[in-house]
């Protein structure tokens, strides 16, 4: 393709080179002959009677001929800077189009597709403003194909999961009903009425994790709706009177299951607290892709190897935690086709990160119409 | 040729705006105690410098001729002479007047003394260099009316 550009635009300066050469040649010669009809046709009269008159027009006409050439190779000089620059700007050009090109090509055929996040670095956005855009659609492509990847990841570790909890809850259940048959009997027939208590408080606790597991493997289907973010902060401020809301707008409608988009967030709060900290700040933000709510607390933070695994049913580092909140936020979110994720930490304290993604707008709008 | 191609290779430089003085057929020889250099000239006098000729001017050629035997300078002169108009007629030096056609057929064949007494040398080899030039008063770069400068070189070998 290099090659049959250089072709073009060597033939395309030739054609103008030849043009212009028999243009300029042309003209002048017309320019001298119309001089030498006209005013050496007057002096050739008077040099009727002067020998040296008649001596100086022979020279200028045996010589026009070479000023017709000079005059035309001197207009041609200025073509061939102009040719020069045109060149150098040619080969800038394609250059500029073809290295970007070449690198993203080599970069592409050395990379594994079925592990993107291992060999890709963003590209830089180099030459031309066409290469730019495709560079920058590449990169964007890539980082979204990378975020996939871990998507797909936390779906098939989540299905897992989801798959070996019902289990789980249903054995759990199971075990649970007859002892608590026994417990029962045992406590009305005033057995060690103490002993007893304790064993059914203990199973009402446990029942009570158990559902919450239940809640996990059987997360609710959104219904879409549009939710402002002031309604969605109103009720959270009251459930948590210590948390510092701030909103970036006021009115702002987005769509998406408020019911879920606060069970989230309450979930989120509480760990922050749970985990020790004494401060919890939540900001709603409208971004131009969708909105974001972070949620930053002054805990003890979370260590950069357990970013992804905070997310996982049962992980959990606080000493009463059953490790299913965070799941079940993660859950939640997926299901509202957002994304959670937990930030490294950038000082004390931990920071989640939920963003709502733009295509809420469009799915709001096939609800409505539907 | 055509004229517009004949153009462009003029503009670009690869033909001459003048056509170029030819030597041809050089052959060298001796007559007499001397060698000789024969050979044919064409465009000596083309259609530019006629026409320079013809409004009167006086224009002179000259032959300078250098020889070295066994690369030692021995032999340098300098042949000229001159061709003028006069209604429209042509003089070569003060010879009788002649048309252009004749003047022509007398350039053409050329016989000059490269090496007088050439027997003293002995066996040696010898180069003979002939350069054109021309010349014409009040016009400075007459020269450039020839399309190259006209030049040759003659190599000859000496018998004892």
């Amino acid at each position: 393709m290099r090659f049959g550009i250089i072709t073009i635009f060597i033939a395309a300066m030739l054609t103008i080179l030849t043009a212009s050469i028999l243009i300029t040649y042309n003209g002048i010669t017309q320019t001298q002959t119309a001089f030498e009809t006209g005013f050496i046709g007057s002096l050739e009269t008077l040099a009727e009677t002067s020998p040296e008159l008649q001596k100086q027009i022979a020279v200028y006409k045996a010589f026009s001929k070479k000023q017709a050439v000079d005059i035309t190779r001197q207009s041609m000089s200025v073509f061939w800077v102009v040719i020069l620059v045109m060149s150098l700007l040619l080969i800038s050009i394609i250059l500029g189009i073809t290295r970007p090109l070449k690198k993203l090509s080599a970069a592409l055929s050395g990379m594994d597709f079925e592990q993107p996040s291992r060999d890709f670095t963003l590209f830089p956005e180099k030459g031309t403003m066409e290469t730019r855009k495709l560079i920058r659609s590449f990169n964007l492509m890539m980082t979204r194909l990378i975020r996939y990847e871990a998507v797909a990841g936390d779906i098939s570790r989540y299905r897992g999961w989801k798959e070996i909890s019902r289990v789980i809850v249903h054995e759990i259940n199971n075990l649970i009903t007859p002892i608590r048959t026994y417990a029962e009997y045992l406590h009305e027939r005033g057995a060690d009425t103490e002993k007893t208590g304790f064993i059914l408080a203990k199973l009402d606790e446990l029942r009570t994790t158990l559902f919450k597991f239940r809640n996990l493997s059987h997360l609710p289907e959104p219904v879409f709706h549009g939710a402002t973010l002031d309604s969605v902060v109103g009720e959270l401020r009251l459930e948590f009177p210590k948390a510092l809301f701030s909103l970036n707008t006021t009115g702002a409608v987005i769509v998406t299951d408020e019911q879920l988009l606060k069970e989230i967030a309450r979930n989120l709060i509480k760990n922050s607290f749970e985990s020790g900290a004494s401060a919890v700040e939540v900001k709603l933000e409208m971004t131009p892709s969708g909105a974001e709510i972070a949620i930053i607390d002054d805990g003890p933070g979370i260590p950069e190897k357990n970013l992804e695994r905070v997310f996982d049913p049962g992980f959990t580092t606080k000493k009463s935690g059953s490790g299913i909140g965070l799941a079940l936020a993660r859950g939640l979110s997926r299901q509202l086709k957002a994304a959670l994720i937990a930030v490294p930490n950038r000082g004390k304290g931990a920071e989640f990160i939920l963003k709502l993604p733009p295509g809420l707008k469009e799915t709001q709008d096939e609800n409505i119409s539907s | 040729m055509s004229d517009p191609i004949k153009t462009i290779l003029i503009v670009l430089g690869l033909a001459g705006v003048y056509p170029d003085v030819l030597i041809n057929n050089i052959t060298v020889a001796k007559k007499k105690e001397a060698i000789v250099a024969n050979f044919t000239l064409e465009n000596l006098v083309n259609p530019s410098i006629r026409d320079i000729i013809q409004s009167g001017a006086v224009v002179f050629f000259s032959f300078e001729i250098k020889t070295r035997v066994n690369s030692v300078a021995v032999f340098q002169t300098n042949i000229y002479f001159s061709i003028s108009n006069k209604q429209n007629m042509f003089f070569l030096g003060n010879s009788k007047s002649l048309t252009f056609d004749a003047l022509t057929n007398k350039l053409f064949r050329q016989e000059m003394v490269v090496l007088p007494g050439y027997k003293k040398y002995g066996k040696s080899a010898g180069t003979a260099q002939i350069l054109l030039s021309i010349y014409a008063e009040n016009i400075p770069n007459i020269s450039d009316l020839w399309g190259n400068q006209p030049r040759m070189e003659l190599n000859f070998q000496l018998k004892e």
